[in-house]
C-alpha cells in the first residue's frame, strides 16, 4: 500500500506502507486514523531530508533486527559508553557509512527528524556519528569541528581548564 | 554618484528591492486591479529598479496617499517607500515607513530588513541587530527578504565584532541547533572524560553539559584514549601500560572531580565509581550521603583508594538496593564476610562481583552468603561475572562450586594470580582434591562460562610452590571448569604447566575460542599446536597473545595464523615467528572484505626488515584503498593502530624507516628500538 506524506515545505512524497512504518510517529497515526488516502503531515521534515529518511528504511526495511529493542548492555566491564559508539560504528553497513557522510546541518536535520518520526535506529546511528565527533578530542578541537566561538571570559576559561585538569589528554 | 557610494557603504539592499518588486504583482492581483495605489506602486517600484530614486519617492508618496484614501492597508507601499528614502539618505523617515509597514504586515521579512538598515546606518548597527534577530523568528523562512536578512545579520554580527564566526558556520554548533532533549541523547554517547571537554567549549555547552544530571550519571575515569583501549586488549604487552603510566597526573582523579561528579549527578547517579588511588575527603563522602538514596547500578570502590572501614560500610549500607547489578572492590583490605553477606542479601540482582585481592573474604563465607539468601544449595544466583583474583582461596572456589549451584551462572571467572606472594597462601590442595572425590557426582561448576582467566595460576616462579600450582592445573581440569563454549581464555605467565594439561585445556575449548592468550609457556610445543589445528579450517581466533612462548616453532605459528583469518591483535613477541607468518598477516589485510588487524606485536623475533616492508605496504594499500573508496576514513576506517619490531636483529634502520614513512597516513603506534 502507498502512503502519502506531506512535508513542511509543502511537497508531497509517496512512500510504502511497510517501509515508512519503521517510524513510530507514522505507524501510530496510520493505526489511529486508517483513512491512508489522505496525506500525513509531517510538518517538522522538510522534503529533501524526508527523501534522505525514506532512503534509509527502504535500505533497512528488512532486517527486522534493527527494529526490536536493544537488549539492556550487561558487559558490566566495559563500563564506558567509548566501547558502545565503538561497536555501535563498526556494526554500521557501508550504506550507513555513505548516508552519514553529509555536511553537519544535514546531521542535525537528521537527528531531528528521526527523532520526530521516532526511528530509533536512524536516531542512534545519526547520534553516533555525531558523537564520535566529539569523543576523545580537546576542546579546541571540538570548536574547530563545529566552528564554535570561545565566548568565556578569561577568568571562566581558566576555571574551566582547572576543573578539567584531571582529564586532559 | 551619490547612489552608487551609497550602495558600496549599505552592500546589500539589492535582495528587497528585487523581491518587493516580484511580489507586487502578485499581491496587488488580489486587490482590485484598477486601483490608482496599484499603478502609482508599479511605476515607483520600476523607477526603484532603476535607480531613479527621487521619481520613486514621487510615485510612492501618491500609492501611499492613493491607499489611505481607497481604505486599503497596504505594506508593500510603505516598504518600497522605505527603501527609496533609505536610498536618498532619509534614514529617519525610512524608518518610520518600515514600522508602519510592520504595523501592518507584523511577519514581513522585508519591513525588517529596512529598519535594520535605516537603524544601522543611523549608527544603531546594535538595535540594528536585534530587529534582524526579531525579523528571523517572526518571518516565514520561506518568505521573500528571509535570506537578505540573513546575510544582513552576518553583516552586522561581523562590523560589531570583528572575530564573528559567519552564520552557516554558526549553525553547525549542535547545542544551538539540536531540541535539548536529543542534544542530551547525543552527549548521552560520550564518555566522561569526552563530556569534561565538551563543557569547556562554551558558555551555552556548559551549561547544557553541567545542568543535566543525566549526562554524569555513570562516570568513567579509567583512562582515555586508544592507547587505553589497546592496553587493555593485550594485557600481556606492558609496554602500553608504562605509556600509559607516563600520562600526565598519572590518570588520578582529583578529590574536587568526584566531588563535582557526584553533585552534578545528584539523584540520577546510576554508577558510583571512587577512581583508583583516589582520597576522597570527608566532604566528597557527604555529598554522596546526602543525597536522598540514588538508585545506584554500580557500586566500584578502586584499587588502593583511601577510605576509611566506616565510611566504606557507610556507601555500602547506603548505595547498596536491589537495582544494583555490579560491586566491584578490588585489593581493598577492608572487605569482610559480612559485607558479603551484606551484598548477598540486599542486592539480589547482582551481576558482578570484584573481589579481587580481598584477603578479608574467605570463599566458604561466599558459598555461605548466598546460601543463606537463598535458602537451596541448587538455587542459582544472577551472578555473571566474578572476579576473584589474587586470592588463597581460588581453588576452593573451583571445588565447591562443583556441589553448590549457587554461582553455576557465571559467564566470566577471573582467577588469575599476580602477585607471587598469593601462591604462599594456597595451601592444602591434596586435601581440596579428595574433598572432591568424595563429590557424589560432581556437575559442572559453570556451565555457561565463555570467558575465563587464570593468568598466572599455572605457574609458580619458586620450586617450592611449583608442586601446588601444578596440582591447580591438575585441579582446572578435574573439575572441568573449561568446557566447549569459551570465548576467552587468558592464562598469561603460563610458565612451567606442562603440555598435557595446557593441550587437554585448550582441547576443550579451541573450535570456539576468539581470544587466546597464552604466554611464557615453555610446555606449548609445536605438537601441541599441530594437534590442535590439524583438523581445524578456520578458527575464531580476534585476538592471538604467544608472547614468549619459545617452544613454538615458526612453521607451527604459521600454521596456527594460517588458520586465523579473523585476527585483529597478534602479540608474538619473543616467538620463533618469521617473515612467513608476517607475510600471511599481509595477506589477511589484502584480503577484500578482511576483518582487520589492528595490533602486531613482534618484537625480538626473526623477521627481517623485507617482511616488515611488505606488510607495511600491504597496510598503505588498503588503508589508501578506502580512503579512495570515499571519506569512510572520518568515521570508522579501518588502520593499523601498533606494529611493534623492537629488538629485531634483521630489521635494519633503513627498513624501519620506509615502514614508518608508508603507515605515518595512518597513524600507527611504529616502534622499532634496535637491539642492545
Amino acid at each position: 500500500m502507498v502512503i502519502k506524506l506531506t512535508t513542511a515545505d509543502g511537497a508531497v512524497i509517496k512512500v510504502e506502507r511497510e517501509v515508512i512504518e519503521q517510524s513510530g510517529t507514522v505507524r501510530n497515526i496510520l493505526n489511529d486514523v486508517r483513512m491512508t488516502d489522505k496525506p500525513i503531515p509531517l510538518p517538522n521534515v522538510s522534503g529533501p531530508i524526508l527523501t534522505k529518511i525514506i532512503q534509509y528504511c527502504q535500505h533497512h526495511k528488512d532486517d527486522a533486527s534493527r527494529r526490536q529493542p536493544k537488549p539492556p548492555n550487561y558487559d558490566l566491564e566495559n563500563d564506558c559508553s567509548e566501547t558502545a559508539v565503538q561497536q555501535a560504528i563498526a556494526k554500521m553497513d557501508d550504506f550507513d557509512r555513505d548516508f552519514c557522510r553529509v555536511d553537519q546541518g544535514t546531521l542535525y536535520d537528521l537527528l531531528l527528524a528521526a527523532n520526530f518520526l521516532d526511528i530509533q535506529p536512524l536516531l542512534d546511528l545519526v547520534g553516533y556519528t555525531v558523537a564520535s565527533m566529539m569523543k576523545d578530542k580537546s576542546v579546541q578541537e571540538i570548536r574547530d569541528t563545529f566552528h564554535i566561538k570561545n565566548d568565556f571570559t578569561p577568568e571562566e576559561e581558566k576555571r574551566v581548564i582547572k576543573e578539567n585538569s584531571w582529564c586532559e589528554n | 554618484m551619490f547612489v552608487a557610494g551609497k550602495k558600496r557603504k549599505l552592500g546589500s539592499l539589492g535582495a528587497p528591492k528585487a523581491a518587493a518588486a516580484a511580489a507586487a504583482p502578485t499581491d496587488t492581483a488580489g486587490a482590485s486591479p484598477a486601483s490608482a495605489a496599484d499603478r502609482w506602486y508599479a511605476l515607483g517600484v520600476e523607477n526603484l529598479r532603476s535607480k531613479q530614486y527621487g521619481n520613486a519617492l514621487d510615485y510612492l508618496n501618491r500609492c501611499v496617499a492613493a491607499a489611505r484614501n481607497e481604505g486599503v492597508r497596504n505594506a508593500k507601499a510603505y516598504e518600497a517607500r522605505a527603501l527609496a528614502l533609505h536610498r536618498l539618505g532619509e534614514h529617519a523617515r525610512a524608518l518610520d515607513d518600515a514600522k508602519s509597514a510592520l504595523r501592518i504586515d507584523a511577519h514581513s521579512a522585508v519591513a525588517y530588513a529596512h529598519m535594520a538598515s535605516a537603524l544601522a546606518a543611523t549608527g544603531r548597527p546594535r538595535d540594528a541587530l536585534d530587529v534582524v534577530d526579531r525579523g528571523l523568528r517572526t518571518a516565514d523562512a520561506q518568505a521573500s527578504g528571509y535570506a537578505h536578512l540573513q546575510a544582513q545579520r552576518e553583516t552586522l554580527q561581523r562590523r560589531l565584532d570583528p572575530a564573528y564566526v559567519p552564520r552557516e558556520r554558526a549553525d553547525c554548533d549542535p547545542v544551538a541547533r539540536l531540541a535539548a532533549d536529543v542534544c542530551v541523547a547525543v552527549f548521552a554517547l560520550l564518555d566522561t572524560r569526552s563530556l569534561a571537554a565538551c563543557r569547556g567549549v562554551s558558555r551555552r555547552w556548559q551549561r547544557l553539559v553541567d545542568g543535566t544530571a543525566v549526562l554524569w550519571a555513570r562516570p568513567c575515569f579509567s583512562p582515555p584514549t586508544a592507547v587505553g583501549a589497546l592496553a587493555q586488549q593485550l594485557p600481556a604487552y606492558a609496554k602500553l601500560r608504562r605509556a600509559l603510566r607516563h600520562l600526565p597526573g598519572g590518570g588520578r582523579v582529583p578529590d574536587a572531580a568526584l566531588r563535582t561528579v557526584l553533585t552534578r549527578s545528584r539523584e540520577a547517579l546510576r554508577m558510583l565509581v571512587i577512581p583508583e588511588a583516589a582520597e576522597p575527603s570527608a566532604r566528597t563522602l557527604d555529598a554522596l550521603l546526602a543525597c536522598r538514596r540514588p538508585v545506584l547500578e554500580h557500586i566500584g570502590v578502586g584499587r588502593g583508594a583511601r577510605l576509611t572501614a566506616p565510611a566504606l560500610g557507610r556507601v555500602l549500607s547506603h548505595c547498596l538496593a536491589a537495582t544494583v547489578a555490579a560491586v566491584h572492590v578490588p585489593y581493598n583490605a577492608l572487605v569482610t564476610d559480612a559485607h558479603m553477606a551484606l551484598i548477598a542479601r540486599a542486592a539480589p540482582q547482582l551481576r558482578s562481583l570484584d573481589i579481587s585481592g580481598c584477603l578479608g573474604v574467605r570463599v566458604r563465607q561466599l558459598f555461605r552468603a548466598w546460601n543463606a539468601t537463598l535458602g537451596d544449595a541448587r538455587r542459582v544466583t544472577r551472578l555473571e561475572r566474578l572476579h576473584l583474583c589474587d586470592h588463597p582461596g581460588i581453588p576452593e572456589l573451583l571445588v565447591y562450586a562443583c556441589k553448590h549451584r549457587h554461582f553455576s551462572g557465571l559467564r566470566a571467572l577471573h582467577v588469575a594470580i599476580r602477585d607471587q606472594a598469593v601462591y604462599a597462601r594456597i595451601t592444602g590442595i591434596a586435601a581440596l582434591t579428595r574433598y572432591f572425590e568424595q563429590i557424589d557426582a560432581p556437575h559442572v561448576p559453570f556451565p555457561a562460562l565463555s570467558e575465563l582467566n587464570i593468568d598466572g595460576l599455572w605457574d609458580a616462579t619458586t620450586s617450592a610452590h611449583r608442586f601446588e600450582s601444578q596440582h591447580t592445573a591438575d585441579l582446572l581440569l578435574r573439575t572441568r571448569v573449561v568446557g566447549a563454549g569459551l570465548l576467552r581464555l587468558s592464562a598469561l605467565d603460563a610458565g612451567a604447566v606442562g603440555t598435557t594439561p595446557l593441550l587437554a585445556t585448550l582441547q576443550r575449548c579451541f573450535s570456539t575460542l576468539r581470544h587466546l592468550h597464552v604466554t611464557r609457556a615453555t610446555g606449548f610445543s609445536p605438537d601441541a599446536v599441530h594437534a590442535l589445528v590439524h583438523d581445524t579450517a578456520h578458527t575464531q581466533l580476534r585476538s592471538l597473545d604467544l608472547s614468549g612462548c619459545v617452544g613454538l616453532t615458526a612453521a607451527s605459528l604459521r600454521a596456527l595464523v594460517q588458520r586465523s583469518p579473523l585476527l585483529e591483535l597478534v602479540n608474538l613477541g619473543h616467538t620463533a615467528a618469521d617473515n612467513a607468518v608476517l607475510a600471511v598477516l599481509a595477506g589477511f589485510v589484502d584480503a577484500p572484505g578482511a576483518a582487520g588487524l589492528q595490533a602486531v606485536v613482534l618484537d625480538s623475533t626473526d623477521v627481517t626488515g623485507a617482511g616488515a616492508r611488505d606488510f607495511a605496504a600491504a597496510c598503505e594499500r588498503r588503508f589508501r584503498g578506502m580512503r579512495r573508496a570515499g571519506g569512510a576514513a572520518a568515521l570508522s576506517a579501518w588502520r593499523l593502530r601498533l606494529l611493534d619490531l623492537d629488538n629485531c636483529a634483521a630489521v635494519g634502520a633503513d627498513a624501519v624507516a620506509v615502514v614508518r614513512d608508508l603507515l605515518s597516513a595512518m597513524g600507527t603506534r611504529v616502534t622499532a628500538a634496535a637491539p642492545s
